[in-house]
């Protein structure tokens, strides 16, 4: 053993991951072959809204390589014949509200699949996070049966022995599809007469989600200046440069699954795919191998998964699907789309005295596992680190025929800072204020006491003035400020421009009261395993899952420094549910401060034994 | 099918392919390189770049048939004797990683790139490299990364200074 310096974290520790990476042997989910795997691509829907009239696959079956091809009608005895309907239930996230409602749902089949019963209609989804007793949640078939939802949705799948031939295979099922009126913007679809997404619920409303603090309409009756804006946030393509990809794998001794997957949450991914394919629990594995970023989208478990295990239970070979690009953009969830309404109320001297949000924000076609509850993270950042009394905030998550949204960097929260810097710009403008002093004015005064928030959060510590009097001075503002007016004058063909910004963030999702309050009281906690070997290193198991954060090493490091051993003592292991059985996966910043956090103190455990 | 031959990482190999097979997928498929990584199937992306007969080119533009007869080298093709390319130390003491899904075309395309413009400046780094993205948007240290192979390079050879940003 090497001697240790006297301390590692923020040594500097060259990356234990780079060798693996830039040697070309790190392990992708595509570099995974299988002694008798077989490659399945799927058919998608090229209109955003349709009715299936017929699907004939027989020509298809035909062609070279082809072993099979499932239709919606073809996989729809394979999934859970009566699943809890729930990942909200395994998945840490709150049951009852859930089981209101769902309404009536059993919760006390088991999770066997051997009678191939139908399963029940009203209970098939991924959304794991009910935010409202009234939350609308559409049944989502991994292979649609009568109707597509959105250009991309799945109708058939070609199973074949390479993946050259299952893609040329696809160019043969003939479709019949009889299209229907479709809405995609956020507006119309709230708008009376609108197309629905979801006929079955007469609405596009999800649900309409509120928060209040004070007395909001006071405060606007009371201000001397009020401003407000429309702003919009266009949807984005997270697009990690290694798109998904799954390889589930019978396990003959176990009667279970090792699934491979490229994905940030193979826990949660455990839990919902054994709801979903009807696997116990304790027989599905859930490997996540190297992994080329998420960004968020691979927070998720996704159609293609499902299909993964049920044809490998049903064929009883290993199965790979990988998406190509185009398939990402289509497939995989997008970011962001919200039309935002904000109005802010002031007194004489630009001091905020009442904020007012509303929000349409988009839903897709269908929920995935946090559709839901991505914009009402937001609902907690609008105030920024601005004070006042009076907030309402209150978000309409809206069906459109489009790919469903979900988490992408910041998740709610970027959305809300873009709001409420614009609004503050608006305000300076209104007033003739500079748009410095604005903020200057309506800062929190430095503290270092817990202060509550308008939206009724906590803020431990702060000092904006200074932070903001150092930028200001860093950036010589004052001669920007003269030489943007010296650019104007002289009419410069290249003119200067200044923007403000402020960004605060909840973020380190650990068990909290914004999680609880948004029905996720269960979820957030972490796990580390700190293990002294007999050959004197140190083994730690985490469930936290990387995807080129770095944890191997920065693990390493927190472990090191507690036990007072090298860096390159320690074995880190993570993203295998079989060797680290439990976690809550990687996603909203949250990995140190609870997974390295407990990586820390399970250290200390080891030090007190010893 | 078409009988080809063809050297990879100094072992030669033959094959009977489609024609339509790209040399991406001949090289994960058939020959089994995993350092090679489908990022696009596009020409967009760069995560599949490699070197035919020393010149770096994406391997998804290629069709396997026209690689026939020519060398290929790919990230796992330059190191000499185990030890790592200096590009691929460079990488990794400059932190030119995350995820690493786009590093091995990264490597290639710029160990292409000094070997035509050894003194490349900042922006020409930047423009060389413009066909490989890196979606953890790690930019910075892979231009620095670059640099750091220059400044060696240069320092054993020529006495170019070059400037670290």
């Amino acid at each position: 053993m090497t001697e240790a310096p006297e301390k590692f974290v923020g040594g500097g520790v060259p990356r234990k991951e780079d060798p693996a990476l830039v040697t070309g042997r790190a392990n992708w989910t595509d570099n995974i072959k299988l002694p008798g795997m077989l490659h399945a691509t799927m058919l998608r829907s090229p209109y955003a809204h349709a009715k299936i009239t017929s699907i004939d696959a027989s020509a298809a079956k035909e062609q070279p390589g082809v072993i099979e091809v499932f239709t919606g009608e073809d996989l729809a005895a394979e999934y859970h014949k009566n699943p809890q309907a729930n990942p909200a239930a395994v998945t840490g996230y709150d049951l009852s509200m859930h089981e209101r409602s769902q309404g009536e749902t059993s919760v006390t089949d088991t999770a066997d699949n051997t009678d191939g019963q139908p399963v029940d209609e009203k209970t098939r989804t991924f959304v794991a996070w009910i935010v409202h007793d009234d939350l609308k949640v559409p049944h989502h078939d991994p292979v649609a049966r009568d109707e597509v939802n959105f250009a991309g949705d799945i109708v058939a799948v070609v199973v074949a022995t390479d993946r050259y031939k299952a893609q040329d295979a696809l160019e043969f099922i003939e479709v019949d599809y009889e299209p229907l009126d479709v809405v995609t913007d956020l507006v119309e679809a709230v708008a009376s007469g609108s197309p629905l997404v979801h006929e079955e619920f007469g609405t596009n409303e999800a649900y309409t989600w509120d928060l209040a603090t004070g007395d909001v309409d006071e405060a606007f009756r009371e201000a001397d200046v009020t401003v407000k804006g429309r702003y919009l946030q266009p949807r984005l393509i997270p697009n990690a440069i290694e798109t998904r990809g799954v390889v589930a794998n019978p396990d003959p001794v176990h009667r279970g699954f090792t699934v491979y997957t490229s994905t940030q949450v193979p826990h949660i991914a455990k839990a919902v795919l054994s709801e979903y394919c009807g696997v116990p629990e304790q027989r599905l594995r859930i490997v996540a191998p190297d992994v080329g970023g998420g960004f968020g989208s691979k927070l998720n478990v996704y159609s293609e998964e499902v299909i993964a295990i049920i044809l490998a239970r049903k064929l009883g070979v290993p199965i790979k699907w990988i998406e190509d690009r185009s398939e990402n953009y289509l497939a995989t969830i997008h970011g962001r789309g919200q039309v935002q309404d904000i109005e802010v109320a002031a007194d004489s001297q630009g001091k905020i005295l009442g904020m007012k949000v509303k929000l349409l924000a988009d839903m897709g076609a269908y929920l995935q596992i946090n559709t839901p509850g991505i914009p009402l993270l937001g609902a907690f950042m609008y105030p920024g680190i601005y004070t006042f009394e009076n907030y309402s905030f209150s978000c309409t998550g809206v069906f459109t025929n489009k790919t469903p949204t979900d988490a992408y960097r910041g998740a709610g929260r970027p959305e809300a800072a873009y709001a409420v810097e614009r609004i503050m710009d608006m305000l300076a403008l209104e007033m003739r204020l500079d748009p410095a002093e604005v903020r200057r004015r309506n800062f929190y005064e430095p503290f270092d006491e817990p202060v509550t928030t308008p939206a009724g959060i906590q803020y431990d510590s702060g000092n904006y003035q200074q932070t903001l009097e150092r930028v200001l001075e860093l950036a010589d503002y004052e001669g920007l400020r003269a030489e943007q007016q010296r650019r104007r004058e002289s009419g410069d063909t290249m003119q200067l421009g200044i923007g403000f910004s402020t960004y605060t963030e909840i973020c380190g999702l650990a068990p909290s009261q914004v999680l609880a309050s948004l029905g996720a009281g269960g979820a957030g906690w972490e796990m580390a395993k700190v293990q002294m070997l007999a050959s004197g290193k140190v083994e730690v198991v985490t469930g936290t899952t990387p995807h080129g954060q770095g944890h191997v090493t920065s693990w390493s490091q927190i472990a090191a420094d507690a036990l007072g051993v090298d860096v390159h003592d320690v074995e880190v292991h993570h993203g295998d549910t079989a060797i680290a059985p439990y976690g809550r996966d990687t996603y909203g910043s949250r990995s140190l401060p609870v997974g390295g956090v407990a990586v820390h103190l399970a250290s200390q455990k080891v030090v007190e034994k010893a | 099918m078409r009988r080809i031959q063809m050297t990879v990482d100094g072992s030669a190999h033959v094959a009977e392919v489609e024609p339509r097979l790209l040399l991406l997928h001949h090289l994960r498929e058939n020959l089994g390189i995993g350092g090679v990584h489908t990022g696009c199937n596009t020409t967009s992306c760069g995560a599949c770049t490699v070197h035919i007969d020393g010149e770096s080119v994406k391997s998804c533009t290629v069709l396997a048939v026209q690689a026939d007869g020519h060398e290929v080298t790919t990230v796992r093709g330059i190191m000499d004797n185990g030890l790592w390319h200096p590009m691929q130390q460079a990488f990794h003491e400059a932190h030119g990683l995350q995820c690493g899904y786009c590093t091995p075309g990264m490597i290639m395309a710029s160990i292409s790139l000094l070997k035509e413009k050894p003194n490349a400046s900042e922006e020409e780094i930047r423009e060389g490299l413009e066909g490989n993205l890196c979606r953890c948007t790690g930019y910075e240290n892979i231009v620095k990364a670059v640099q750091l192979v220059q400044q060696h390079s240069n320092g054993q050879s020529t006495a170019q200074p070059t400037a670290a940003s």
